[in-house]
């Protein structure tokens, strides 16, 4: 099959597939991100969105289809090395470092995402950032508005500066695409606040994100586009507005019979 | 076809004990959530108790009711009461280090206690061993056999009841995942681990002295290698499935004795392949079986409701303390050195070179354990190789020690990292067993070998020469002159890499493995360079040894030690460097210590049940021994002095604002 | 009387303090909301309730019954139950074993096996997935098996943290309209939530929780002001606080 045009830029998922033992949990799932794109992807709890994401992130492979980034195929790749192609994540459970500070969060990210891998020297080197790093670092400090917590060790955060911590260190380093799963489950609202500020300010860097979530008005806050995933398939996609009304999305995700 | 009966049906009973002990593994695997390497000591113990009651002229159900019914359950509830108890559900390590601790140590303890007199086995419980029963096959089936294979029986209906019993296999099932979340339940949890502790032990008693009279004498090392070989039949369950279990037990059985019929006596096969097929098998089935691979734990849902570790008190005690115990931990090691080389005596001094040798091999563990958070139990192997390589080439061809070392350190690197490769997408226990696997493959397959581990009487390793001094006969204080001088520049390199930054990519795989993949760290590379880096720490260890010895054998560098190794590395303090040579000194210091007591106290087996007990710590004290110690004292003298200890503030509410919640919302 | 009562209780995580003399009282068949900014200890409210967490001072009333410093078990035996925050679920044992674990321990084999049947009919997704794995769910198909588990007996008291937390808007619907069915026979609530539009529509008192001490109690007209006032000043993205009528 060759590869569409849309592939040669941002994120391209083609057909993907997933089944576990006899359940699909997607089936022939088509999804573009754009650089500079807020895609937002909703559906009802088990829809497949996690899955979806794994499936990008390389922590899952997919039963069939094939997944692109900017032109080049990510299907076979773990996911340390489509994490240095330009894949960004956080979980929905969130996977930080306890006993880690924030800066060597980001430190850490920003070094291990460098394209062209690992070097020699990160053996016997002194472990700190080099002046590119420190600069990227204060940026994406700033950036989650945790500058003034960035030497704290992780485990003494609460759980919504985790979350923004995760979303640091996913974007240090340019990413291409971020996926983000349901970052603002647990947040206040002056979390979700930060949160939204943080997510509008990708797409002029030319960053695409997928944005999985049930808080609605954050995705109508934010996303350029929505799609909606039921039972493993896409079933609409479009303006948040025009989906939210569709018949088929009310009664699959919101619960209200039209 | 006759001949292959012949040799397969006599391996049907042998098969059954694996069988047995391997049921034994998983059922107690699946009912108490350890992977209890100590089954093999509690089987150990009703065995002797029983056999010694039976000496004692005890009629034979009374001492089976006292060994089995009595004391094994009791030994499991004072296991689960005092040790497992203690550890949180989802710490991999600390329950394979204590159950590695139990299994070291029990033995020990019977054997202070009753000395280690040779005691021949009693006869069967109800046949007669010598007399044949029936023929199978036409090969002649004795008493012995017989009653070996109705007892497998017996149990795989008991264990298939227990576990089938619905409602209480399940209650087990959630209280091995979560006694907290089952007591939320409403379920008295810990209730229900302590029946589970007690019927597993029960059989262990129940195994131990059925397979008594499998031996003609009753020692221990049979308890031990049953043990080990029954891991394969376990592996082949799944460490889950105990009819798989029993299958995998007898198989392991019939291919023994097809191997051992059909190999002659003579061929290297006999010699090297036989006793490593159950390790063989065991290595194979971890590496290419999905669901052993899947055996992680999964995490505690509760653990939000915990407080976050403690920090290590170095860096909160105050800042007047700080210097002091800095200054003063300075002085103390200067003057250690300044003594040694000047008043203290030969023995001594030898001692406590031994234990800067240690320390460097122990360093190994500080790397792999500490810095990766796996578990090897094979250190000692890499110790082993390195002082083969080195030994051989000394004695064969001349090449001076010191080289040899070196050559013998990079020759552990490199089996190192071969090691690491097919163990790359295994961690925690499956981990552990296939380094475990690796050991016993070496002492079976590889280290009895002349031109490996040298002739069963030894090797004689030459002392180094540096110039015109030689380090044997200027007595062993330039011996330990040197050995410091390595153990300074790997203690350097140690901290290189732990401040570097492969450090930080290592504190991240081990906090969280998905997290730290998906920012681009590869596993892969760190796993192979820690397991590569501390083969080679260790196999340069294993040179200094035997140098230091002057004269090793094929039995120096067996998995019982790197099981030792291990239980003393962590429980003293695996995360610091300081935590190793602590580890490398006290070990030789205590057993040297004890050396002086009268008789069969001062074997040094007093020593391992020493540390083994030190083990009860570090269930509650996961940050090892000389950490939590440090910190008590710390805290005291804090408080005595009126420093305004950092160590003991209540972290008001402002500041807890920042507090902790690992475990986050839902997956 | 009170199903659940806090009398001045401290409480924190080794030398954290989470908790400073909160106290609150839940009635019997009543509906208290608890809500608060996160880091405000709404959880380890919930954690003391359940018997997880250990107050430094103060006391826990279940049902009148003092059970401060009890263990976890007791407190469940004395009518309390919890829904914890994040993955209440054990991850080995399927979604049925999960149910029938706790509706085992207090219901009759038969009354047991028509709880399983009344909750599969309920959540008819968890019906689909009564075999699988509970640790391979979906994140919100945890919560709501968590949720499940304490719906399908009627206790006394029931603690849910964070009840909405990751659920798509149709299964929050589904879940405050099954809540309110427990209401009804005769179970008394308190839910802690993150989105307090909603939970102040059911409660019929509200507690604000800030920074480990009560901000406010009473109806709960009077505590949306209060929240507004702690979170409100920051929450500058527009219309973030107004819920979306979509069409
Ligand atoms: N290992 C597995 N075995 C069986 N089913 C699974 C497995 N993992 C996920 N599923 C199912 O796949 C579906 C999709 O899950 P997921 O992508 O996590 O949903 P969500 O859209 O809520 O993120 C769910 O119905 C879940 O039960
Ligand atoms: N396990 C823990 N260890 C240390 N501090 C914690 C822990 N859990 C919570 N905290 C801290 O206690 C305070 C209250 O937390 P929590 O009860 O989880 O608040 P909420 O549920 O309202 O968000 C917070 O400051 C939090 O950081
Ligand atoms: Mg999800
Ligand atoms: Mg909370």
């Amino acid at each position: 099959m060759d590869p569409l045009p849309e592939r040669d830029r941002g994120l391209s998922v083609v057909s993907v597939s997933v089944r576990f033992g006899g359940i699909a949990a997607l089936e022939g799932v088509d999804l573009v991100v754009d650089p500079g794109e807020i895609v937002g992807l909703v559906g009802p709890n088990g829809a497949g969105k996690t899955t979806l994401i794994n499936c990008v992130g390389g922590q899952l492979v997919q039963s069939s289809g094939s997944v692109w980034l900017g032109g080049e195929s990510l299907d076979g790749l773990p996911p340390f090395r489509r994490a240095r192609r330009g894949v960004a994540r956080t979980f929905q459970r969130i996977a930080v470092f306890p006993e880690l500070t924030v800066r060597e969060h980001l430190f850490i990210a920003a070094r291990a995402r460098r394209r062209g891998g690992a070097r020699w020297s990160e053996l016997v080197d002194r472990g700190r950032p080099d002046p590119d790093e420190s600069a990227e670092i204060a940026t994406t400090l700033e950036l989650v508005g945790l500058a003034d917590r960035a030497d704290a060790a992780v485990s003494t955060l609460p759980l919504g500066a985790c979350r923004l911590v995760e979303l640091g260190r996913a974007l240090i380093g340019r990413p291409t695409v971020v996926l983000a799963d349901e970052p603002s489950s647990g947040l206040d609202a002056r979390e979700r606040a930060t949160l939204a500020t943080v997510l509008r300010t990708l797409p002029a860097q030319g960053i695409g994100v997928l944005l999985v979530e049930h808080d609605l008005p954050m995705v109508s806050l934010v996303c350029d586009r929505v799609v909606v995933l039921h039972v493993g398939r896409v079933i609409a996609q479009g303006a948040f507005q025009a989906v939210m009304a569709d018949p088929a999305v009310r009664r699959a995700y919101l619960g209200q019979v039209a | 076809m006759s001949t292959f009966l012949s040799y397969a049906v006599p391996g049907i009973p042998f098969g059954c004990t694996y069988a047995i002990v391997a049921m034994g593994l998983v059922l107690t695997y699946r009912t108490t959530g350890v992977f209890n390497f100590a089954f093999g000591s509690q089987a150990f113990v009703s065995a002797f108790t029983y056999t010694v009651l039976i000496g004692e002229g005890i009629p034979t159900w009374l001492a089976f009711v006292i060994a089995v019914v009595v004391l094994a359950p009791a030994l499991g509830w004072v296991l689960d009461r005092f040790l497992f108890r203690r550890i949180a559900a989802t710490n991999t390590t600390a329950k394979l280090v204590s159950a590695v601790a139990v299994f070291v140590a029990l033995p020990q303890i019977v054997l202070l206690m009753f000395g280690s007199a040779t005691r021949f086995s009693p006869p069967p419980l109800f046949l007669d061993a010598g007399r044949v029963y029936l023929h199978l096959f036409s090969t002649p089936i004795n008493g012995l056999e017989l009653e070996t294979v109705i007892m497998t029986a017996a149990l795989v209906l008991v264990v298939s009841a227990v576990l089938g019993a619905s409602r209480f296999g399940l209650t087990v099932r959630a209280a091995v995942e979560s006694p907290r979340l089952l007591q939320l339940e409403g379920v008295r949890s810990d209730r229900v681990l302590s029946a589970a502790w007690m019927g597993s032990s029960l059989m262990a008693g129940l195994a131990g002295v059925l397979l008594v009279p499998q031996y003609p004498t009753l020692q221990f090392n049979n308890y031990a290698i049953l043990l080990v070989a029954a891991l394969a039949a376990a592996a082949l369950g799944n460490l889950a499935d105990v009819q798989l279990a029993l299958l995998g037990g007898i198989l392991l059985g019939v291919v023994e004795g097809l191997a051992s019929g059909y190999f002659s006596t003579s061929s290297v096969w006999h010699t090297g392949l036989l006793p490593a097929i159950p390790f063989l098998l065991l290595a194979i089935l971890l590496v290419t079986r999905g669901r052993l691979r899947a055996l992680e734990d999964t995490e505690d849902p509760l653990a939000g409701s915990d407080p976050p570790p403690p920090v290590p008190i170095a860096v909160t005690r105050s800042a007047e303390l700080d210097r002091v115990i800095k200054l003063g931990g300075r002085a103390l090691a200067v003057a250690a050195v300044v003594s040694v080389l000047t008043w203290v005596p030969g023995n001594w001094a030898f001692t406590l070179t031994a234990g800067v040798v240690y320390s460097i091999i122990f360093l190994s563990i500080t790397l792999v354990t500490g810095m990766s958070g796996q578990v090897s139990l094979c250190q000692a192997t890499f110790a082993g190789i390195g002082a083969f390589v080195a030994a051989q080439l000394a004695v064969h061809h001349g090449v001076p020690i010191l080289l040899g070392a070196v050559i013998g350190a990079l020759g552990a690197m490199v089996v190192g990292a071969l090691g690491a490769l097919p163990a790359l997408r295994l961690r925690g226990l499956p981990l552990a067993l296939l380094t475990l696997a690796l050991a016993l493959l070496a002492d079976n397959a590889v280290f009895p070998y002349s031109w490996a581990g040298g002739p069963a009487s030894g090797l004689n390793v030459p002392r180094p020469q540096i110039g015109s001094i030689n380090l044997a006969t200027t007595s062993s204080k330039g011996f330990f002159v040197l050995a410091l001088l390595v153990l300074i520049a790997c203690v350097i390199g140690v901290k290189v890499v732990q401040r570097a930054t492969v450090g930080r990519y290592l504190d991240a795989l081990r906090a969280s493995p998905l997290g730290a993949e998906s920012v681009g760290i590869n596993p892969s590379a760190a796993r192979v360079f820690v397991f590569a880096l501390s083969a080679g720490l260790a196999g340069l260890g294993g040179a200094l040894y035997a140098s230091l010895q002057q004269s090793i054998n094929p039995a120096d560098f067996n998995y019982q030690f790197s099981l030792v190794f291990v239980v003393v590395v962590v429980t003293t303090g695996v995360r610091t460097v300081e935590g190793a040579i602590q580890a490398g000194v006290s070990f030789v210091v205590v057993e040297q210590l004890l050396s002086y007591l009268p008789g069969r106290w001062g074997s040094g087996g007093l020593a391992i049940v020493l540390f083994a007990f030190a083990a009860l710590t570090y269930a509650r004290h996961p940050e090892g021994v000389v950490e939590f110690q440090k910190r008590l004292w710390t805290e005291r003298a804090e408080r005595w002095l009126g420093l305004g200890g950092r160590s003991d503030r209540i972290v008001e509410m402002a500041t807890a604002s920042t507090g902790t919640d690992r475990d986050g919302p839902v997956a | 009387m009170n199903a659940l009562e806090l009398v001045g209780v401290t409480a924190g995580y080794g030398p954290y303090r989470a908790l400073d003399e909160v106290s609150l009282s839940v009635p019997d068949g009543g509906i208290v909301a608890l809500v608060g900014p996160n880091g405000a200890g709404k959880s380890t409210v919930a954690r003391v309730c359940a018997g997880l967490v250990v107050p430094t001072e103060g006391r826990l009333l279940v049902g009148g019954d003092d059970l401060t410093g009890a263990a976890p078990w007791r407190i469940a035996r004395a009518g309390l139950a919890s829904v914890i925050e994040g993955r209440g679920v054990f991850a080995r044992l399927s979604v049925a074993e999960n149910l029938e674990l706790s509706f085992g321990r207090w219901l009759g084999p038969s009354a047991a096996a028509t709880a399983l049947e009344r909750t599969f009919d309920g959540f008819p997704m968890l019906a689909e997935r009564r075999t699988q794995p509970a640790g391979t769910l979906s994140g919100g198909q945890q919560r709501l098996l968590s949720l499940a588990k304490v719906l399908g007996d009627s206790p006394r008291v029931v603690v849910a943290d964070e009840l909405s937390l990751g659920l798509s808007p149709a299964a929050v619907e589904d879940i405050y309209l099954q809540l309110r069915v427990l209401h009804a026979a005769g179970t008394a609530l308190l839910v802690i939530e993150q989105q307090t539009d909603r939970v102040l529509g059911l409660a019929d008192r509200a507690v604000v929780l800030d920074r480990g001490v009560v901000a406010f109690t009473g109806p709960p007209d009077g505590a949306s002001p209060v929240v507004r006032r702690m979170l409100g000043a920051t929450a500058t993205p527009d219309s973030l606080a107004e819920p979306v009528s979509p069409a």
